[in-house]
């Protein structure tokens, strides 16, 4: 098995302070590795969001060590962490969080103009098209059914072509049909052998599309399983 | 440059219409309250040197603790045969100036300030004449007049008759934008139309305008000058308008009543653009979070918001500019003539993108605590 896209060992992380403090996460291990698809699933409070922040750099662990590509990034600063962000993981959010006044083409440019890059039109226009929004660049996020805009959120978190793919309940706001479509895709991004994917989630509708079930409860890992879909990486 | 994260901060900009009209708006008020104050500030310089610099003097000899140049009192002829017996000293002329009365036909009188000089040679005589000439005042009871002051002197053209100290005038030349700071009209004549009209002797003088000759050490004439004439003042031209700046503008505090006025426009214009930077801000902050969360760095994330503050500024700027130009051509023929010089102009686009880029410090402070995992939140 090649060397995990991000890992993270013993990762122990307090959030709030004073009497608001609390501890949710208490050690955690848990690699992703490129070509699979892991679902990370517990009930609410667990510490899922929290796990995700951590893996995808958002956040540091109060203890423990993060490895992204084999860096250590523990004791990064907050710009250094935005600089590994830019290079190594895309986000996809529950609620999108596309900007409201540009269009599709340039909500997907964004991603490739914060990592300096240039022709970025034609990029964004093939990943659009990738995700079957091809005909859809010219309109704005309000313009979009929410499966859509969602789709344009993975379409900006792919086109800087990121070793992790990170996404926090992405079908949460959406019916079945909608959050089926987007699974796929999530789930054809993880064909890729030098990409992860891990969605965080409680739905389980989005079982069938995972090579790795992975379930936390309390801030721990409790329990893990191979999912339906045969992982390229253990093939 | 990129060009997305300009259209992000201009879409940014316009996305709320009102606050955008309201920062527009705070830019061109305090602008223009900006721009009147210094135009006026520069109107009242030029106005209040406008007499040395209209003079061909390389040195003014004055009476001792002249604090300007209206100040009236005087100097004895006796102290410029003492000047042009000093090697190097080409010409001494004098200049008379005084208050004095001018009596229309029908009775009423209005004050009005003599300026006295010799009509031929070196001297001080009216320029920008729209009527009449300079030779004209050599006949008996010629004077010159600005035109603006026509209403206040009760003369419609030149061939106009007056009187002062109960001799007839008669307006023999007009000139055209020569008044004065203290709003009295100049009365132009040849020195000794001059001292009738004053009271002053015959053998008395407010100023004598000195030429130094050109191979001379201007230095070393002023120092003898200084050496054998008593109680006189012997100023350069520059040291003369510095004198009479400094008095007229600061010594009457109306410099730096139009210094605050200005300070107070900077104030209001850039805790106005603050306030709405920040709000605006504000609202898109889930937005900046998501750039911090998609890996911007800093200065990504700073640029629009310092681009959002540009844009403010350039389009206030250009409303500012359209108005003050508008004041200046209003008033430019008035008492209180704002000057927009085109150097004062690009002073102004400087201090108004500076202002802008200082009202955004707010809201860039608000977007380093910034913290992206909120994105996450929900
Ligand atoms: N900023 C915070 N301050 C204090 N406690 C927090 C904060 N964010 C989350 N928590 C708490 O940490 C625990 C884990 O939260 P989270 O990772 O969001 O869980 P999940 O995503 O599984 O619902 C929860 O008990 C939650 O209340
Ligand atoms: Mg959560």
């Amino acid at each position: 098995m090649s060397e995990p896209v991000i890992d993270a060992a013993g990762v122990v992380k307090f959030l709030g302070h004073g009497a608001g403090r609390v501890q949710a996460l208490r050690g955690v291990n848990l690699s992703l590795a490129g070509g699979e698809l892991v679902l990370l699933m517990g009930p609410s409070g667990s510490g899922k969001t929290t796990l995700l922040s951590i893996m995808g750099c958002l956040m540091t662990p109060s203890e423990g060590t993060l490895r992204v590509c084999g860096r250590n990034i523990t004791d990064l600063d907050p710009e250094a962490l935005a600089g590994i962000r830019r290079d190594h993981i895309g986000f996809v959010f529950q609620s999108y969080h596309l900007f409201p006044t540009l269009t599709a083409e340039d909500n997907v440019r964004l991603a490739l103009d914060v990592r300096g890059e240039r022709s970025q039109r034609k990029a964004a226009r093939e990943v659009l098209a990738m995700v079957g929004l091809g005909h859809k660049t010219r309109s704005f996020p309000s313009e979009l059914s929410g499966g859509e805009q969602q789709r344009v959120a993975i379409a900006r978190a792919i086109v800087g072509k990121p070793s992790a793919i990170l996404a926090d309940e992405p079908t949460g706001a959406l019916d079945t049909e909608n959050g089926k479509a987007i699974m796929t895709l999530l789930a054809d991004i993880a064909r890729d052998p030098s990409r992860g994917v891990l969605v965080v989630t409680h739905d389980p509708r989005i079982l069938p599309f995972a090579s790795r079930i992975v379930h936390i409860e309390d801030g721990r890992l409790v329990r893990e399983e191979l999912g339906a879909a045969k992982s390229v990486a253990k093939a | 440059m990129s060009l997305l994260r300009f259209r992000l901060a201009y879409r940014n900009l316009f996305h709320d219409r009102l606050r955008f009209i309201a920062t527009i708006v705070g830019i061109v008020f305090s602008i223009v309250l900006v721009t009147v104050q210094a135009g006026l500030y520069v109107g009242f310089r030029r106005m209040v040197t406008t007499m040395i610099d209209h003079s061909p003097a390389d040195l003014w000899i004055m009476p001792a603790g002249t604090k300007c140049f209206e100040d009236p009192s005087l100097l004895d002829d006796r102290q410029r045969f003492r000047a042009l017996a000093i090697d190097g000293v080409v010409e001494a002329t004098p200049l008379v100036i005084g208050y004095a009365q001018w009596r229309l036909p029908s009775g009423t009188t209005t004050p009005v300030f003599i300026v006295g000089s010799e009509l031929q040679g070196f001297g001080l005589r009216p320029w920008n004449l729209i009527g009449g000439r300079v030779e004209d005042l050599s006949i008996p009871a010629a004077v010159a007049i600005d035109q603006s002051y026509f209403e206040r002197l009760g003369i419609n053209a030149t061939g106009a008759n007056a009187e002062i100290r109960d001799q007839r005038v008669e307006v023999a030349a007009v000139t055209k934008g020569i008044r004065s700071f203290t709003t009295t009209p100049y009365v132009f004549a040849g020195v000794d139309r001059a001292r009738a009209y004053t009271g002053i002797p015959a053998n008395k003088a407010s100023y004598f305008l000195v030429r130094v000759s050109r191979d001379a050490d201007a230095g070393k004439v002023r120092r003898q000058l200084r050496e054998s004439l008593t109680d006189v003042e012997v100023l350069t031209a520059a040291e003369f308008r510095n004198r009479s700046r400094n008095f007229w503008l600061f010594g009457t505090g109306a410099g730096a009543a139009l210094f605050a006025g200005a300070l107070l426009g900077l104030i209001v214009g850039t805790v106005i653009v603050a306030q709405t930077l920040y709000a605006s801000t504000k609202d898109h902050l889930s937005e900046f979070a998501t750039l911090r969360a998609i890996g911007s760095s800093g200065t990504y994330i700073y640029m629009v918001i310092v681009w959002q503050a540009l844009l403010s500024a350039i389009i206030g700027f250009c409303g500012a500019a359209a108005i003050s130009w508008i004041v200046a051509a209003m008033t430019a023929d008035s008492a209180l003539a704002v000057v927009v010089t085109p150097a004062m102009t690009l002073a102004l686009f400087v201090l108004t993108g500076a202002m802008c880029v200082a009202s955004a410090v707010a809201a860039i402070v608000k977007v380093m605590r910034i913290d992206p995992a909120m994105v996450l939140a929900r």
